[in-house]
């Protein structure tokens, strides 16, 4: 029998009188409180699975690969890159494409929280950071790829203090990044401690629960967490510049283990049930076309990837020309853009969080920055980042692509004529080493921008950072603090957020975001 | 048996050969028609001596001529009388029903007088309840007692209904009330046959309930069934065929056609915005349905000796649909007996329960795959007729087959799809089987005290198997189409024992009292495989089988089990028949709850006057109780180390909802507890004629048990908190009157429930003000809101079923503001603002039985005021130019807004949101208040015709027959689901029937 308050003294008289029964109640009980369909602690304790259960799902979890991606950036990050957008009117089209984010679509936020940050919490608690560190260093790199794209989607973020109180106090954006490179630091470690001692480790301990496109090994893993160091010591190279040198070069250093790149592919997952949500969203609900300037980008320089990308538009006025749907417009009824060209998504594709080529433009920026990225000039990691894209997508035409001087062509709209627009830039593709700083910047940020395609949150942040490639601004914004001609900077926290964590949201709101939380705010690293 | 009542006989007439100074009597016994009553038990008062009545009525038996006769039979009231040297002695004896002093079964069966009671109860009788039947026995509860809120389901036969008692206490858990079928507790009540009850009895409060513990929180509905009678065999046979029509369908403009901006489309779209037409008509609408049919037949056999009773009875309901192709069928079958042993020293009764259910071709409500989606929308001035053709299919040379023939299906924030197409090719047949197997042994150690053991084994089964065709809504249904089948399996098992005591304890005072211990055991198995919306899809078009299914389909298993065991004492002491304290108390252990929890209630009826039939104040009794009921932890809040659900793809989820806690605090979660208190009156007037009933009650639910948002960075999805405190307060009354107006009786009665709910407290665990409930609808959120908080509206508390939503704004001065580019009405930016709430502020509903000679009428009319339900169909029609609203707007060229005229369509578009999330809550959401004549029926009893046939009544029944007052442009009853979290939203549902039969029934 379990212990009780005794709070009167007739019930100790009345229990004693009932003591046989009493004292028989509770046997049974235990074990009972959960649903036994589900898996239990006990139950993955057997081949090791304890280890790593939790790290597939985590992987799912940093680009969502559930059709729930729709809602976690596809109306968002993939809208403010200029990748795709919807034809959909959702919400009377007031909502996240129109720059209006407030109190709908959580995903953007909670998605990466629930299935990554939460787990990770799990692994930790379990002391796995010393039982086994090899596969929580997985798990760390994993809470960085996701811990970082919250950061720069919102600004503020509970990183550092995750999980200690129930309502933990937010870190400023360069508390976090700050963080990140620390567990960085310890993933990369313990992976190569794992090396070090056995080779075929990650083959049995690990292989079997990769779910992406890195094999279960651990050395695409530590090229995978210094791509994303890279890629962090970039963003702050203005911002912080010391410490994003820093950084940097130590990403790049050979004793760090390697980078992302042709060797290694993509870091891409794959959809839990076969199909690229991307795929679903094209086509069963017809909620995502071709954004515009993919098309006037592509098509203006020839490149040949275009085909791999768009597919030509079905809309009758079109002529099966490539059109795809400027960012933010009227849509009076879907009807209207709904034919426009669609994403060339093969339904088995896997979800790409990080892209092949995005380690040689991130190369290329920083000898441009006079940081020292190894053997190789601007030029050549530039024109190999723009090899490996081209060739990652299966198509041919590199050589001649890379002397093209053709430049991106004006937007036209037959349904709209309002939203015309002449060419936004006469930047082009072939590299001049004599050209301005600006320029170059332009030519590596937008070629990275055509690699790293679809996946927006990098094209978006990339854009925030260096204003590349010049993008249409929307037609038909619905918030009043971003008139028409200005860009998205920021998505607001959801309702949940703001109402669950309110006096920590508060605090971080006046100490990092001066007080106003809302889509125009620039933070840390934003130009 | 036979050598038993020969001995029993022997006995008798050695006792005769003694008692030399008896002298026999003779007599027949009556009913109150005057009709021969057979079977009716006659005793010689003091001994054991006695006999029955035949089929004529007629007794003989031998009495000691000073002494007296007790004249006994169930349903009737006793009548004990002096013999003072009478040889004849006629008797009709009164019905025990219409017996004010009567009895009632409280709590764990125990039989009690009404008077002593320290609560409020009602009792529904069987007469009530199946005066005008449908096939869902609750739907019939509404408007007959006092404190009962009934909200019908999706609609269609099969479709449980709500019922609440006395308001929302909990948050998360189940506000229905428990179900008690002879004392046990019993699931799926919704589908047992009508006929078998004999009495209902509604436990409003939990003061009643502190005896059923956790489950009873929500009050109690106490069901007692018929039993084997004494006497030759009685048999009865009930007929009933009802047909039902469409009430309240959607109201659409006719003078504007398919189109938009005015503009007839070149390629067809399901917008209305079109030119002015001349051909439009409404009519498709109503021709979609069809007559739906009831048919109800039951028969039932009893019979029984002094020793052994037996009771039969099966029951068929056959249903057809308003929607073509929905069917609903019903068996129950029920067995009980019950037989003395040992001179009566032993009790055994026993009885098995079948009902088997099955639903044909349920169809779906809302906005995918409901077929009321695509029929309500249909553009105007289109001929529906060719795509009704062939069952909404048309041959695709390319496929090999028949598919869906629909030039309008588009992901517009929900599929349109042909109606008809729905109705043959998305289908979903369930079948249930629930088989209830129940015992008891009594054992009579002296004659005021026994012991009780009672076992009650429910065994069911549940089995879904859902199609949705090939050519279905390409964003939820794969190519080949997809398939979900379930097949649940489960056991309640329930058992107590009690020990039972009733005895007066000197000249004034009486002891009525229990103890016992309950065990609970409740075993669950679910198994699941369905494709994953439009990801998976079939190897085959329309193959529908498990080996069918292709990719990583979703695959579940559930397996539960949950115990409960308790202690239990009550104790009811009596002085002088005028005063009586009840006292009972409870402790609990639950294997969802980590600790036992116990609870306590005291009650005190004092009964003023009674037995005074001459005064103008007949009798008078008042009461009052305090209870506690603590409720047990809904099943996995408080496991901190639960199971992990796996995906399909192998992969495993992480917890997502743990109990609160933070960083390494783990803080226990407390059973909720009610503590309530009730106080009430009644009183009877003019001879008895005159009743008036008034309770007043609070019941303030403490430690609210339910799952929040977790703050961020905590390290869970949702946390199970202790959340808050809710307070439930209201009035009950009835008032009914008995007259006789020469042959002609009538008997009114008026029920008022009255329920004020308020939110006391949240929790301090968080900062929050507020908890969201359910923010999914498009139309209105459900908050709960902490006192003090700004979004109340300067109210002091918010209430549970607070609607939210967006309004429009204004300024400081009372003028509305509005876009000065646009013209059109500034919105408040978060759909967060008050609307109003969801739940009735009272309800109010009046029965009238008249009775001359052989005819009886009765009607009720059913009035529910306050409330609101927001209305999605409405919204939708208005987006798509169907409205009538957005017919008269283009008849005055656009809408006038503060002195701007503004395009008809544009206006709409923004108000409606595009039928998306933002639409003003409030141009959407109606009053629910309605009075409508719920039920009437007239009945003729034929005059006796035969001896085989013991009474033939034929009546014409209807239900639902008018509004005499309503505002929604829908019936208000409706609610998507009958869940906590549907309260008040209305959503492309089957309309209401209007219904209209006949019942025969035949005594032989």
């Amino acid at each position: 029998m379990k212990k009780y308050t005794h709070k009167m003294n007739y019930k100790v008289f009345f229990l004693c009188m009932l003591m046989f029964a009493a004292s028989s109640c509770t046997k049974d009980f235990d074990g009972l409180n959960t649903d036994k369909g589900d898996i239990s602690d006990i139950d993955l304790q057997k081949d090791g699975a304890e280890a790593a259960f939790l790290l597939p799902v985590m992987m799912n979890n940093i680009v969502k690969t559930t059709p729930d991606e729709q809602t976690q950036q596809n109306l968002q990050a993939e809208s403010y890159a200029g990748y795709l957008e919807a034809p959909s009117n959702f919400l009377g089209n007031v909502n996240t494409t129109t720059y209006v984010t407030r109190g709908i679509w959580e995903s953007s936020y909670t998605i990466s929280v629930n299935g990554v940050m939460n787990n990770w919490l799990t692994m930790k608690r379990k002391g796995f950071d010393t039982k086994y560190p090899d596969l929580y260093a997985i798990a760390l790199i994993t809470k960085v790829a996701a811990g970082q794209r919250l950061v720069d989607t919102f600004g503020p973020f509970p990183y550092s203090k995750y999980g200690d109180t129930a309502e933990p106090a937010f870190d400023s954006p360069a508390a976090a990044y700050a963080a990140m490179f620390l567990d960085l630091d310890k993933a990369v470690a313990n992976l190569q401690a794992a090396e070090t001692a056995d080779p075929n480790a990650d083959q049995t301990r690990f292989k079997k629960w990769d779910r992406s496109t890195l094999l279960g090994e651990y050395t695409n893993w530590i090229k995978l967490a210094n791509t994303l160091r890279l890629r962090m010591g970039m963003r702050i190279s203005v911002v912080d510049a010391a410490l994003g040198k820093t950084q940097a070069e130590k990403a790049v250093l050979a004793a760090s283990g390697g980078l992302l790149d042709a060797t290694t592919g993509s870091f891409s997952v794959s959809a839990p049930s076969g199909t690229n949500p991307h795929y679903t969203m094209t086509n069963a609900w017809s909620d995502t076309r071709i954004s515009a300037a993919v098309v006037t980008y592509l098509q203006g320089f020839g490149d040949p990837r275009l085909p791999a990308y768009v597919l030509p538009a079905t809309d009758p006025v079109l002529n099966g020309t490539y059109r795809g749907i400027r960012p933010g417009v009227e849509r009076p009824t879907k009807s209207v853009y709904e034919n426009y060209s669609k994403y060339n998504v093969a339904q088995a594709a896997p979800m790409k969080v990080v892209d092949v080529a995005e380690s040689y433009f991130l190369k290329a920026e920083g000898v441009l920055r006079g940081w020292n990225m190894g053997t190789g000039t601007a030029q050549s990691f530039y024109e190999a980042g723009v090899r490996a894209s081209i060739a990652a997508n299966g198509v041919a035409g590199a050589d001649t692509y890379l002397q093209s001087t053709s430049t991106q062509l004006a937007y036209v709209d037959p349904k709209r004529p309002d939203y015309a627009s002449a060419p936004l830039t006469t930047n082009v593709v072939k590299w001049d080493e004599g050209a301005a700083f600006e320029t170059k910047l332009e030519k590596i940020i937008t070629q990275k921008w055509i690699a790293v395609f679809p996946e927006g949150t990098e094209g978006w942040s990339e854009f925030r950072r260096t204003g590349y490639p010049k993008q249409y601004f929307i037609m038909s914004p619905q918030n009043p603090v971003l008139p028409l001609g200005t860009y998205i900077k920021r998505l607001t926290y959801p309702t949940s957020v703001v109402t669950s964590s309110q006096n920590a949201y508060n605090a971080a709101v006046a100490a990092y975001l001066g007080g106003v939380e809302n889509e125009a705010t620039k933070f840390y690293w934003i130009k | 048996m036979k050598r038993f009542y020969m001995l029993f006989a022997l006995f008798q007439f050695c006792w005769f050969c003694v008692a030399a100074q008896n002298i026999t009597v003779t007599g027949t016994v009556l009913d109150p028609t005057n009709a021969p009553l057979p079977a009716v038990s006659i005793k010689v008062s003091g001994s054991n001596t006695g006999t029955q009545t035949n089929a004529a009525g007629k007794f003989s038996i031998s009495v000691p001529s000073n002494g007296s006769i007790t004249i006994s039979s169930i349903g009737y009231v006793s009548q004990t009388l002096s013999v003072n040297g009478r040889t004849t002695i006629n008797v009709t004896l009164l019905d025990d029903a219409k017996s004010l002093e009567g009895v009632v079964v409280t709590a764990l069966g125990i039989t009690r007088a009404k008077k002593s009671l320290t609560y409020s109860t009602t009792s529904v009788s069987a007469e009530e309840l199946n005066q005008v039947k449908g096939p869902s026995v609750l739907n019939s509860l509404a408007g007959k007692a006092a404190g009962v809120f009934v909200t019908q389901g999706a609609g269609g036969p099969g479709s449980t209904p709500r019922v609440v008692l006395r308001g929302n206490k909990s948050i998360s858990g189940n506000n229905q009330p428990l179900y008690v079928v002879d004392g046990v507790p019993i699931g799926g009540f919704a589908d047992y046959n009508p006929e078998d009850i004999e009495n209902l009895q509604v436990l409003q409060g939990a003061s009643a309930a502190a005896l059923y513990g956790s489950q009873a929180a929500n009050g109690v509905i106490l069901i007692t069934t018929k039993k084997g009678k004494l006497g030759a065999p009685a048999v009865n046979f009930t007929s009933t065929a009802t047909f039902d029509n469409p009430v309240s369908l959607p109201e659409v403009q006719t003078s504007y056609g398919n189109g938009s901006l005015g503009v007839a489309p070149t390629t067809p779209i399901n917008d209305s915005w079109g030119p002015k037409i001349t051909n439009g008509s409404d009519k498709y609408i109503k021709d979609f349905f069809q007559t739906g049919q009831n048919y109800i037949n039951s028969v039932s056999i009893s019979s029984g000796t002094e020793t052994s009773k037996l009771y039969f009875s099966y029951a068929n309901t056959d249903a057809k649909a308003m929607l073509p192709g929905y069917k609903f069928g019903r068996n129950n079958m029920t067995v009980r007996g019950s037989t003395q042993l040992f001179d009566n020293k032993i009790v055994i009764e026993g009885g098995i329960n079948y009902i088997q259910t099955k639903t044909t071709n349920r169809n779906e409500s809302s906005w995918y795959n409901s077929p009321m989606f695509g029929l309500y929308l249909f553009p105007m001035g289109v001929d529906i007729s060719q795509y009704a053709a062939n069952g909404g299919t048309v041959y695709s040379p390319t496929r090999g087959f028949n598919v869906q023939n629909w030039p309008y299906i588009k992901n517009e924030h929900s599929s349109n799809q042909n109606p008809y197409w729905i109705l043959n090719h998305i289908n979903r047949d369930e079948l249930d089987n629930r088989t209830n197997v129940n015992g008891s042994v009594r054992y009579n150690i002296t004659d005021w005290l026994n012991l009780t053991g009672r076992t009650t084994v429910n065994k069911y089964s549940y089995d879904n198997d859902q199609r949705y065709g090939a050519s279905g809504d390409p964003t939820s249904i794969g190519v080949n189409g997809s398939y979900r089948k379930d097949v649940n399996i489960g056991q309640d098992l329930y058992t107590d024992i009690l020990l039972q005591a009733n005895k007066s304890l000197s000249k004034d005072f009486t002891l009525n009292a229990t103890a016992g211990f309950t065990n609970t055991i409740l075993t669950y198995q679910a198994i699941g495989n369905r494709t994953n919306g439009a990801d998976n899809t079939l190897y085959y078009a329309d193959y529908f089988s498990l080996q069918g299914l292709t990719g990583n389909y979703i695959s579940e298993t559930e397996k539960t089990k949950r115990i409960s065991r308790s202690v239990l004492g009550t104790a009811t002491i009596g002085w002088k028949d005028r005063l009586f304290l009840d006292v009972t108390a409870r402790n609990e252990w639950s294997s969802t709850t980590d600790n036992s929890f116990f609870y306590p209630s005291a009650g005190l009826a004092y009964v003023a006057k009674q037995s005074a039939p001459n005064d103008l104040l007949s009798f008078a009794k008042v009461r009052a109780t305090y209870a506690e009921v603590g409720n047990a932890l809904p099943f996995g809040a408080a496991a901190r180390n639960s199971n992990y659900t796996v995906n399909p793809d192998e992969s495993v989820n992480g917890r997502e909802t743990l109990p609160f806690f933070s960083g390494l605090d783990t803080i226990n979660l407390k059973p909720e507890r009610t503590r309530s208190y009730e106080v009430g009156a009644e009183l009877r007037l003019f001879q008895d004629k005159l009743n008036v009933n008034v309770t007043y009650y609070d019941a303030t639910t403490r430690d609210q048990v339910f799952k929040i948002t977790a703050p961020t960075g905590a390290g869970a999805t949702e946390f199970y908190i202790n959340g808050g405190t809710i307070q439930n307060r209201g009035i009950e009354a009835t008032v009914s009157y008995n007259a006789k107006l020469g042959n002609v009786s009538w008997t009114p009665g008026i029920n008022f429930t009255k329920n004020k709910n308020r939110i006391k407290s949240l929790s301090n665990l968080l900062t929050s003000d507020r908890f969201v409930l359910q923010s999914g609808n498009r139309l209105t959120n459900l908050y709960l809101l902490r006192p003090g908080s700004s979004l109340l509206n300067g109210r002091e508390y918010g209430a549970y079923g607070d609607l939210f939503g967006k309004t429009y704004q204004y300024n400081e001065d009372g003028s509305q503001k509005f876009d000065p580019t646009t013209g059109l009405p500034v919105l408040s930016v978060q759909a967060d603002q008050y609307i109003g709430n969801a739940n009735p502020d009272f309800l109010l509903n009046m029965n009238n039985q008249f009775k001359y000679k052989n005819f009886s009428f009765s009607f009720l009319v059913d009035g529910r005021f306050g409330g609101l339900v927001s209305s999605s169909t409405q919204q939708w029609l208005d987006y798509k130019g169907l409205s009538p609203r957005t017919a008269a707007a283009r008849d005055a060229g656009g809408v006038m807004v503060n002195g701007r005229l503004i395009d008809a369509q544009t206006y709409y578009n923004f108000i409606s949101a595009s039928a998306d999330a933002g639409a003003v809550a409030t141009e959407y959401t109606y009053k629910s208040t309605n009075i409508r004549l719920r039920e009437i029926a007239i009945g003729y009893t034929l005059p006796t015709f035969s001896k085989v046939i013991k009474s033939v009544n034929i009546s014409l029944v209807g239900r639902n027959i008018l509004f005499f007052y309503k505002k929604a442009p829908f019936d208000p009853e409706l609610a998507l689901t009958t869940d906590n979290n549907s309260l008040g939203f209305e959503s492309f549902q089957m309309p209401s029937a209007r219904s209209i039969g006949a019942t025969l029934r035949v005594n032989f």
